[in-house]
């Protein structure tokens, strides 16, 4: 008997049992099922930090940050929160640096009319980074021109747009901000599910630092903002001013690049994405267990339900190796089919998370590929003594077995 | 074609040890028609059994052709019943999840033929046994005297030597069973060595020659004997 025959062969045996097969299948699904939606949460939240590490590297931009912020934690005595003056004019001196600029990040009461809400507040130049996976969907940006000149005007993100208009095309509204009232030049929309668009781009305002710093004057730089010449290189440059801001600060751990303030969320989507693998690997672990072990003996009571069956073959001539081979693509089609329901399932779950919490996955082919393969390893291995027990019977006794 | 010398089959039943087949000496020649008679329980099946290379004599000696069977491995006689030997049981032992050609397909199968070429001769076969109108019926759907047409269709199916059939009527009418007498008697003709296990006089009287099994031992006779005693 060929491949294709045997597994004809093995999905006619597993149809005749369908609700049976389908219960022996549950437990390599949901092992199989489980394993697809962690690695695939799991790595979109990586590839949302890479991405954005990616997209600063392409805009020639370098964003310096206390360390403070990047380690949360009690602050030392004499810890640096901010940026002084001095640190700006530093970071001016490099050779390669166009402009340096800073953002201030801050939440206040934000009103326009009647409706009035909490919002983030972002000052930034007008090549915020804030707005790295954003686009100006209605309006324009502010321009250079207008953080010079300390222009009163905002963006809003789409759902600080429909928090305070309860509408998105608000383009030329006005709304009020510590007192100061503000024009509505542009919207903005996240323009992929990322992680870090969820966390930091829910309802915000987008202004002018300047402007910013002339309602709050209180409100301290708690970003550098600093724009590289084409053709430099940005780590290196990047390096080589926090090593100057640090020498400054007379401390070698004061400021920190925010990639590195990036990569540390990314050590930490790690950490938890290693924890909840761990976690979930272990029930799918201890599912895919049971589950073989399932499939062990759901094949050991078809072996002994067909006991005459095997002798017919035996006496039409099957070697014992024909009727292993039939037992094992048996045990095999019902793990494999297990696994490729689960990995729809898994897919499944995924595209769920993705539309209900805007979060970014990727669900991994290599993964899907290889728990289809293990999945049918496992059928492999569970259905291995099944198979050997009823190629070993004398075909006299199979023949007679009642 | 077929030599046996002291065959002999005993079971361990605890401490005795029961002997279901003496010592058991014969040959049957290429293109024989033997019926194998005694009353039930006497050890007709097992001397099938061990015939068909299905079952080992506990001693004596088996040849099939000039080939001793002792020295075959478990492979060789599953080679040896698949090319050599077709099987036609009482209760048909039909595969009950395969049509009827599929089921004829199947020594086929093991033998390595080509689908389509196992499909066209399965075709023929059932063609030939009166049941091209019952191809694609599982056995289920066949009334008693095909599904033993379909079970004589498979065991002819890779052209075996000898033919063994352990009581073929026994779950047939008589008028079937006559029928697939008609079948034996036309495959005899042909060429075909067939040794038919009864405890049937009726059917017996089809052979041309008759092996008498008796509490395990088994004696040549004829038909004539045979009669007599009935
Ligand atoms: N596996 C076995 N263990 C012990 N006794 C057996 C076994 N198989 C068959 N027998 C005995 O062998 C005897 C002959 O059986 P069998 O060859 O089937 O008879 P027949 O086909 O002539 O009716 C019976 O008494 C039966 O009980
Ligand atoms: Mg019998």
């Amino acid at each position: 008997m060929n491949a294709t025959e045997l597994l004809t062969s093995a999905f006619l045996s597993m149809r005749a049992h369908l609700l049976r097969s389908l219960l022996t299948m549950l437990g390599i699904f949901i092992g199989v099922a489980s394993i697809i939606a962690i690695v695939a949460i799991g790595k979109g939240g990586q590839n949302a930090v890479v991405s954005t590490l990616e997209n600063n590297q392409l805009r020639q931009t370098i964003e310096i940050v206390p360390r403070e912020l990047v380690v949360p934690g009690i602050p030392q005595p004499g810890q640096i929160l901010s940026f002084s003056n001095e640190d700006f004019d530093i970071a001016r001196q490099f050779q390669g640096v166009l402009q340096v600029a800073e953002t201030l990040y801050g939440q206040a009461a934000v009103s326009a009319g009647r409706q009035s809400a909490n919002l983030m507040l972002e000052g930034g130049p007008d090549y915020l980074n804030g707005l790295a996976n954003f686009s100006v969907i209605q309006g324009r940006m502010f321009t250079n021109g207008d953080v010079l000149t300390h222009q009163n005007v905002a963006l809003l993100s789409q759902q600080a747009a429909l928090q305070l208009f309860g509408r998105e095309n608000v383009v030329g509204q006005s709304l009020v901000v510590g007192g100061q009232t503000l024009q509505v030049i542009g919207v903005t929309a996240s323009t992929e599910p990322s992680l870090l668009n969820g966390i930091l781009g829910g309802g915000a305002v987008y202004l002018p630092y300047t402007t910013l710093e002339g309602i709050f004057p209180n409100w301290t730089a708690s970003e550098m903002d600093i724009a590289v010449q084409p053709g430099v290189s940005v780590p290196e440059l990047s390096q080589r001013i926090v090593t100057a801001l640090n020498i400054h600060a007379h401390s070698a751990e004061a400021f920190e690049t925010s990639a590195g303030f990036l990569q540390g969320i990314e050590k930490l989507i790690g950490t938890i994405t290693n924890i909840l693998t761990l976690v979930i690997g272990a029930v799918a672990g201890i599912a895919l267990v049971v589950g073989g072990v399932g499939v062990m003996n759901i094949m050991l009571v078809s072996v002994t339900e067909r006991t005459q069956e095997i002798g017919i073959r035996m006496s039409l001539g099957a070697t014992k190796s024909a009727i292993v081979w039939q037992f094992l693509f048996e045990s095999m089609m019902l793990t494999a089919t297990g696994g490729l329901l689960g990995i729809v399932f898994g897919v499944l779950v995924t595209i769920i998370v993705r539309a209900a919490f805007h979060f970014p996955v990727a669900v991994s082919w290599q993964v899907s590929i290889g728990a289809f393969l293990f999945s049918a390893l496992i059928g492999l291995v569970c259905g291995l003594y099944p198979a050997l027990k009823a190629s070993r019977l004398l075909p006299v006794d199979a023949l007679r077995y009642e | 074609m077929i030599r046996v010398k002291n065959l002999q089959k005993s079971y361990q039943m605890g401490k005795e040890s029961l002997t279901i087949l003496h010592q058991a000496t014969f040959t049957i020649r290429q293109g024989e028609f033997v019926a194998v008679v005694g009353p039930s329980g006497s050890g007709k099946s097992t001397l099938m059994h061990i015939l068909g290379c299905l079952d080992r004599p506990t001693s004596g000696e088996y040849w099939f052709h000039d080939q001793d069977t002792s020295q075959l491995t478990g492979y060789e006689l599953a080679q040896l019943r698949n090319r050599k030997i077709g099987f036609v049981f009482q209760n048909f032992h039909l595969l009950p999840r395969m049509t009827a050609r599929q089921n004829v397909e199947l020594p086929m199968m093991y033998a390595g033929m080509k689908r389509a070429e196992r499909r066209k001769r399965a075709e023929d076969l059932l063609e030939t046994l009166g049941l091209s109108e019952r191809l694609h019926h599982l056995p289920n759907e066949l009334s008693g005297g095909q599904k033993q047409r379909v079970a004589i269709a498979r065991a002819l199916a890779n052209r075996p030597e000898l033919l063994l059939a352990d009581e073929p009527t026994g779950a047939l009418d008589s008028t079937t069973s006559h029928e697939i007498l008609e079948i034996f008697q036309e495959l005899h003709q042909s060429g075909v060595t067939l040794l038919i296990i009864t405890h049937d006089y009726r059917v017996a009287q089809y052979a041309k020659r008759h092996l008498f099994v008796e509490d395990g031992f088994v004696s040549e006779r004829t038909w004539e004997d045979i009669h007599e005693r009935n």
